[in-house]
């Protein structure tokens, strides 16, 4: 379930890679849907712990791996958009502007 | 669709503000070095789509049109620097699976960077970035 990816990324301590930590915990889990506070929950986490170089790298890195989600390609990425677009005013100027590259 | 040659303040009129303030997405297609501007209301993968085809998702034809988000500050008379160029990934290489070549990605980076010039816009790049994540 995705709680196991919020779970375990509350396990990261700073000094490591944290788009290497990130990206090996999106690997090794199944792509579900998220709903909005999950998916609010996954960036807060990015937006924290990321240096500007990084950020981009995670948020690209959480697209493709909610994209690869079996189905109609236009549906998930739809799902995506609406994810993305409708924070209702969560989340921040970074990640708003990193997710505006996502389509 | 007519090709761009210059971003004058009635192509920022038209185009710009797509999904985000002070945003233009231009397409650089590669064989000929044309530049277009994806409409607002549009997304990148269905306008590729008129280019090569409607009922196309051949993504080889894809590769050639390379996206470049072009960023300015936003102001009401579009007279803001361009603080942002990021090049090589939207929905289409997201999505659908478009992926393109390094040189033409550093390639329609630096086509824009010079049309930007031309055009005598300010540039005060916060990012500049080609992203190569989705290069074969």
């Amino acid at each position: 379930m995705i709680k196991n990816v919020i779970d375990t990324l509350s396990t990261y301590r700073e000094g490591g890679s944290f788009v290497g930590f990130f990206e090996t915990i999106l690997e090794r889990t199944t792509p579900y849907t998220l709903d909005m506070e999950e998916f609010s929950e996954v960036l807060d986490f990015v937006d924290r712990h990321t240096q500007e170089s990084e950020a981009l790298d995670c948020v690209l890195s959480l697209a493709d791996w909610y994209l690869k989600n079996e189905g109609d390609e236009m549906r998930i990425y739809d799902s995506w958009k609406n994810l993305k677009n409708n924070d209702g005013g969560k989340f921040s100027e970074r990640m708003k502007l990193l997710l505006s590259y996502t389509g | 669709m007519a090709a761009i040659n210059l971003l004058t303040g009635d192509v920022f009129e038209k185009f710009g503000n797509r999904k985000r303030s002070g945003r233009l997405s231009l397409l650089v297609d590669m064989a000929n070095e044309n530049i277009y501007a994806v409409p607002i209301g549009v997304e990148h993968i269905d306008f590729v789509r008129e280019l090569i085809g409607r009922d196309s998702f051949d993504t080889l034809k894809m590769r050639r049109y390379i996206p470049v988000h072009v960023d300015r500050y936003p102001t009401p008379d579009w007279s803001g620097d361009v603080n942002g160029l990021v090049t090589g990934v939207s929905g289409m290489e997201i999505s659908y699976g478009a992926r393109h070549t390094k040189e033409d990605l550093r390639g329609a980076h630096q086509i824009v960077r010079k049309l930007i010039e031309k055009s005598n816009i300010e540039v005060n790049l916060q990012e500049d970035k080609v992203i190569e994540r989705y290069s074969i």
